[in-house]
């Protein structure tokens, strides 16, 4: 057994691991604590790229922790898909890490870095574990783990909103792993099995015998991931835990934790349940109507938003809307659009956050009508927003414009033209509260006798490699788009 | 659709080139406006030396193109580029757009020189300007939908800069109407190529009616609705007279010379190229062509007429030329439709339509840059405040005079030929079809050229001819690089107008054979004879119909009547779309909100008024029982007192009985004594016994004055109730109060335009988490329903 074979549990590991030694390193070479989190990361990437390479060479792969086979212990899966997560995950997260390395100065007392960076290692494992998990049970483990870390980043900014939007998500989110927990009691209660795969197979049999678990069993799993991917009615606690986190933790929870989410839901859709109960119960529909109204609601309430972080949480339950609608879609091109998404989306919010983060540092300003003429005095940051704003109404050459174009193309291979209408008039529905931002920040003077605080460079040099990215996304998009066309095709066979 | 007729070979070898010059034609000028804007605020010279130049060298480059455009078309792919790839693709129809974009480009970069240098901001303007070239290049250059889109895209974004190059209120304000139908517009485009692209699996722009099935009439919509707002066809002009005159002049040159032509473009590429049948027989689809092409024709009517009706109605120089563009794009798009309609017998309204664009472009330039000319020395617009100027500038005045007979449709000046054309076409068709609505278009046709002479009239003598203001009598210079604009564009004009056919039969008629026209039509244009009594009576009749209206109206003031605001198309269709959509959007949103939010508040305090009522009779449920209480403790300490009574009787009996025995001598006076006693017994008995009775005389009364306090307990609660139900009314009348309140404030509101909302939007955010749970076992009961519904 080489080290390499280890690669799949150890890129948790080491992200866990890290989350233990950090306050104790913090406290003994608190210099050391940044470097070795990085580090991490690095080796995380390095890994997940190692994964890659195997799967090209080998197809999927399973990996048992401990050696134990599946009934008794917990597996691992490895396909393309998940390393298309996981590489998002760990490769986003190192991007906003970089950013959070010098904002978190700014918005943390210095004692609790270290129980940030504690945070933000665990926050970024259990997600790589729930990208990787092939375990109904391990899957709840991680989704609590991500759950109280989400929590404790957003709290750990002692403010009393801050208090109070956690806590709010705490309880929401406990009610969502709950609701979890018993649906994956229901269907063990029938199949006797935890393992996807395994379940898979029990359930055509167990269906026919008891029908109403399995029922129950698929509202809870849709209710318990709506609530955590901040699906339509089920989001109410997202703007507040979104806008008043500090930046980084922002980036990371609208740009990456509500993905994973989705991800984890669309597993199971289509790795647990066979296609024949997708196709006699409509839990793809529900999820898609949910959707349409999460993309029209979330952009309606952005619009009339005067806090630009709580603005740019609201855009993420429209955005996130997408990536549910092209799950829902059930259609291949869909689905490539919507996957696609989330890597946009991951980018562009992100980034967005990033801005509203330096904003709010150089000038102390974060209401929407105070950010006038803010192009004069942060120029760079500005031309990002804007290029983020464009790939969100999907202004060509940015990445929405592409995945808009596969979600669009799928709902219309899917004879389903008024999903299309609801892109096209999303779309002008975010023009409506982007564009006056980015027309404001450079057409109008800049009104503010205090002076503008300097910005750390490495702060603009993420948000810049930000900017570039999605650009990069948008005008060549064929290495992903060919790569998630393969990964589908091997998994759903498209 | 390259055949000839019946199968015959194509008259014309077309050679399908490769060459890379059209991308570098197009990203010269992008470059050059990225470029523009890193050169610093202060080297005036080097800026306007690069701006020049690179609208030079595309021109230069277009004109390189000449010979391969005549011959063929010009290729160049870029694959993967934004996933579908870019794709360029030259032909004859395509340079005859990009000669004339290149050309009055670089006639107004050579305005700007010295219009700009009264203006600020010239770094962003010159570098917006030349990006803008690149861009509306690349339109006319795309070899298919997508790439099309993507430069109408950046046309529009980087237009608007020039459009708010003011940046006072006015011009932002045209500039955000601008830019929202700019993004509907794209996003409409958008639509329409998925649309196109999920029914036949390609963008290119090849005829493919045959294969668009049974969305084709959407997608017509919707490549309309894109290409429309931008050319400003009727009512999607809205946004083209309020931002046409407040950019620089050269700027709404270009915006109206140029720009709106690329709408124009589009949508002939649409309805001449994609709807058209890819074979001769099938006569259902050319009859579809033909219905399209109809209502083309009558959107071109209504826009021609509209627009010149409401040119004739303004004072301001700028406005009457932007409306005046309206009109002229009706003239147009009339063409495309009379083309349409005609199906392959339709050459003479392609004709007429491509020549009119060219011949638009020129004078409407033109007559921007003079307008432009007087701003710049006299900083004025608006007719009543000029006047006279032909003494001031002459060169102006003459150079206004040939536009102005250009565009009027004089004989010897170009728009002449293009009108002539056009008024062919109508008739063609009218004699083809011979329905009357067509007579009808034909007729609205001579009284638009007529109105079209009428404000040319006003608009001239409004700026050059009666008295001069005393603020204007001073004498001007013009500079030498304006004269040679205006000369540049008297000339073509004079020159276009007195050798029409040159034009016609080098270029015109070559794209129109490219586009498969044939027959009548065709042979008629390969010789056709602008200067005979045909068309130039129809001429005539336009002037003396022009001279019927002008002078009574004149005399009568009626070109002064501004029409109330109520009766514009932005108030009567865009400002109630606008206000239901946001009325829809943001108070539908909010008042969910806010009435969930109500209901928190209402039902938490009815809560608490329940908990205080069920307290009060608590509490008053516990006085009743204590008082119970004391009274049956009274009631015990009684029956006890009288045990002991009895007691008492007993003990002292017994000791009678004993004195009794003992005492046997004394018996009579024992036993007498023995009575008297125990009759005082027997009396204190019967005395303690009425005590007992008086005692539960005394409960009973204690307990009665209990039910009289419980009673008035009730009656309180009664009155408590009675108090809520008056508070609760009151909150309902206040709450109703607050309503109309609201309402007067908004009604208020939209009286002051925009003020900040009385209510704080950003607070929308239900916070309570016992409602949140509450939603959550709301979905999953409808989850859960849904399932069950259909799982069963």
């Amino acid at each position: 057994m080489t080290l390499q074979h280890h690669f799949p549990a150890l890129i948790i590991v080491i992200f866990l691991i890290c989350a233990f030694i950090m306050p104790l390193l913090f406290r003994w070479r608190s210099t050391l604590c940044a470097p070795a989190l990085l580090l991490v990361h690095l080796l995380a990437l390095a890994m997940a790229v190692a994964l890659l390479v195997r799967l090209y060479a080998g197809g999927p792969f399973y990996y048992h922790l401990g050696n134990w086979a599946p009934p008794w212990g917990i597996e691992l899966k490895i396909d393309f898909l998940r390393v298309y997560m996981v590489l998002i995950l760990v490769g986003l997260g190192l991007w906003i890490f970089v950013y959070a390395l010098k904002d978190l100065a700014h918005e943390l007392k210095r004692e609790v870095t270290g129980w940030y960076y504690a945070l933000y290692a665990l926050l970024i494992g259990s997600m790589s574990g729930m990208a990787l998990t092939n375990d109904m049970f391990n899957l709840f483990v991680f989704m609590e783990i991500c759950g109280i870390a989400s929590c404790a980043i957003i709290s750990i900014k002692e403010s009393r909103e801050c208090l109070e939007a956690s806590f709010k998500y705490l309880i929401l989110s406990a009610m969502g792993t709950g609701c979890y927990l018993m649906a994956i009691a229901m269907i063990y209660m029938v199949t006797g099995q935890l393992n996807f795969q395994l379940i898979r197979e029990a359930l055509p049999a167990a269906a026919g015998l008891y029908p109403n678990n399995l029922l129950v069993a698929t509202a809870l799993i849709i209710v318990a991931f709506g609530t955590k991917a901040a699906l339509f009615p089920l989001h109410v606690w997202l703007p507040d835990a979104h806008a008043s986190a500090p930046s980084p933790s922002s980036a990371v929870l609208s740009g990456l934790v509500i993905k994973i989410y989705a991800f984890s839901l669309f597993n199971i859709l289509f790795f647990v349940f066979p296609a024949s109960f997708r196709q006699a119960v409509p839990i793809n529909e529900i999820v898609l109507w949910l959707a349409t109204l999460g993309i029209l609601f979330g952009s309606i309430f952005a619009m009339v938003q005067e806090d630009l972080k709580k603005m740019l949480a609201y855009s993420s339950i429209a955005q996130i809307g997408y990536v549910f609608m092209g799950i829902g879609l059930n259609q291949p091109t869909a689905l490539l659009g919507g996957f696609y998404h989330i890597l946009n989306h991951a980018l562009m919010k992100g980034m967005l956050f990033m801005v509203a983060g330096v904003i709010i540092q150089a000038t102390g300003r974060r209401r929407v009508k105070d950010l006038n003429g803010i192009g004069h005095v942060l120029p760079l940051v500005m031309i990002a927003f804007t290029v983020g704003g464009f790939s969100m109404i999907g202004i060509p050459g940015t990445g929405g414009l592409i995945s808009k174009w596969y979600l669009a193309e799928g709902a219309l291979l899917a004879n389903r033209l008024f999903f299309v209408i609801v892109i096209v008039l999303s779309s002008l529905l975010n023009a409506v509260y982007y564009l006056p931002i980015i027309i404001n920040a450079f057409l109008n003077p800049y009104e503010g006798r205090e002076p503008v605080k300097p910005v750390s460079r490495l702060m603009v040099g993420a948000i810049t490699a930000g900017m570039i990215a999605v650009i990069f996304f948008g005008v060549y998009p064929k290495p992903v788009i060919v790569f998630l066309k393969a990964a589908l095709a091997a998994v759903i066979g498209m | 659709m390259f055949a000839g007729p019946e199968g015959v070979p194509v008259t014309r070898e077309l050679l399908h080139g490769s060459s890379s010059l059209p991308v570098w034609i197009v990203l010269l000028p992008l470059l050059a406006g990225a470029l523009l804007y890193l050169i610093g605020e202060k080297r005036e010279s080097l800026r306007k030396a690069v701006a020049l130049g690179a609208s030079f060298l595309a021109l230069v480059g277009v004109a390189w193109l000449m010979p391969a455009a005549l011959a063929g078309t010009v290729e160049y792919r870029l694959a993967d580029f934004m996933q579908l790839g870019l794709f360029f693709k030259v032909d004859l129809v395509g340079w005859i757009f990009a000669g004339l974009i290149a050309l009055v480009w670089f006639l107004a970069v050579l305005f700007s020189l010295a219009y700009m240098d009264h203006e600020h901001n010239r770094r962003r303007y010159y570098s917006f300007l030349i990006f803008t070239l690149g861009a509306t290049l690349g339109v006319v250059f795309a070899g298919d939908f997508f790439t099309l889109f993507l430069f109408f895209e950046l046309m529009t974004f980087s237009s608007f800069v020039l459009v708010i190059h003011e940046q006072n209120r006015q011009a932002m304000e045209a500039g955000a109407l601008y830019l929202y139908l700019g993004v509907a517009g794209g996003l409409a485009l958008f639509f329409a190529i998925l649309l196109l692209y999920s029914a036949t699996g390609t963008v290119s722009i090849v005829p493919l009616l045959g294969q668009l099935g049974g969305q084709r009439t959407l997608i017509y919509i919707l490549f309309l609705i894109g290409f429309g707002i931008k050319a400003g066809v009727v009512p999607l002009h809205i946004w083209l007279p309020q931002a046409h005159p407040v950019a620089p002049s050269p700027a709404s040159a270009l915006l109206s010379g140029i720009m709106i032509k690329a709408g124009a473009y589009g949508i002939l590429r649409v309805t001449l190229i994609l709807f058209t049948p890819a074979e001769h027989g099938a006569a259902s689809l050319w009859s579809y062509q033909s219905l399209l092409g109809y209502i083309l024709l009558w959107l071109g009517i209504v826009t021609m007429f509209s627009g010149a009706l409401m040119a004739l109605l303004q004072q301001n120089a700028k406005r009457i030329l932007a409306y005046s563009s309206v009109s002229q794009i009706g003239y147009i798009v009339m063409g495309l439709g009379a083309a349409a309609y005609m199906g392959l017998e339709g050459g003479m309204g392609f004709a007429g339509s491509v020549y009119h664009i060219i011949n638009h472009a020129f004078f409407k330039a033109g007559l921007f840059m003079i307008v432009g000319t007087v701003y710049m020395l006299t900083h004025e617009l608006e007719l009543p405040r000029l006047g006279g100027l032909a003494r001031k500038m002459p060169f102006a005045a003459a150079a206004f005079l040939v536009a102005a007979c250009g565009i009027a449709g004089i004989p010897g000046f170009n728009g002449y030929a293009s009108k002539t054309l056009l008024h062919d076409a109508l008739l063609e068709a009218y004699k083809h079809f011979g329905f009357f609505s067509l007579y009808l278009a034909e007729r609205i046709f001579v009284v638009t050229s007529a109105l079209t002479v009428c404000y040319f009239i006003k608009l001239f003598r409004g700026l050059f001819l009666g008295p001069v203001p005393e603020k204007l009598d001073r004498s001007y210079r013009l500079p030498l690089s304006v004269r040679a604009v205006l000369g540049a564009f008297s000339l073509l004009i004079l020159g276009i107008g007195l050798f029409p056919n040159l034009v016609l039969e080098k270029v015109i008629l070559p794209a129109a054979h490219l586009l498969g026209f044939e027959g009548y039509g065709m042979k008629h244009l390969a010789h056709f004879h602008f200067f005979e009594l045909h068309p130039l009576e129809a001429m005539g009749v336009v002037l003396v119909l022009a001279l019927v209206i002008y002078l009574p109206g004149a005399l009568r003031g009626w070109f002064n009547w501004a029409p109330p605001r109520w009766l514009s198309i932005h108030a009567l269709l865009y400002q109630p779309l606008t206000r239901l959509f946001m009325l829809a959007v943001c108070r539908g949103g909010s008042f969910l909100d806010l009435a969930v939010g109500k209901i928190y508040d209402n039902s938490s305090s009815a809560a608490r008024l329940w908990c205080r009522y069920i307290g009060d009779i608590d509490t008053s449920l516990d006085r009743l029982y204590e008082r119970s209480g004391q009274v049956a403790r009274g009631l015990a300490d009684r029956s006890n007192r009288v045990d002991q009574a009895l007691d008492e009787a007993y003990a002292k009996t017994g000791r009678a009985a004993r004195r009794l025995v003992d005492r046997t001598t004394d018996l009579d006076h024992a036993l007498d004594e023995a009575y008297a006693k125990t009759g005082q017994a027997a009396r204190r008995l019967v005395d303690r016994a009425g005590d007992f009775d008086h005692a539960l005389d005394q409960s009973y009364e204690t307990a009665g004055r209990i039910a009289r306090g419980l009673a008035r307990e009730g009656k309180r609660f009664d009155e408590v109730l009675d108090e809520a139900y008056t508070k609760a009314g009151e909150g309902a009348r206040r709450l109703a109060g607050k309503g109309r309140e609201w309402e007067n404030e908004q009604s208020r509101l939209r009286e002051a335009g925009s003020a900040p909302s009385r209510w704080n939007p950003s607070q929308w955010n239900i916070k309570n988490l016992n409602f949140d749970s509450l939603l959550l076992a709301a979905v999953l009961g409808v989850i859960l329903f849904i399932i069950f519904y259909y799982g069963r």
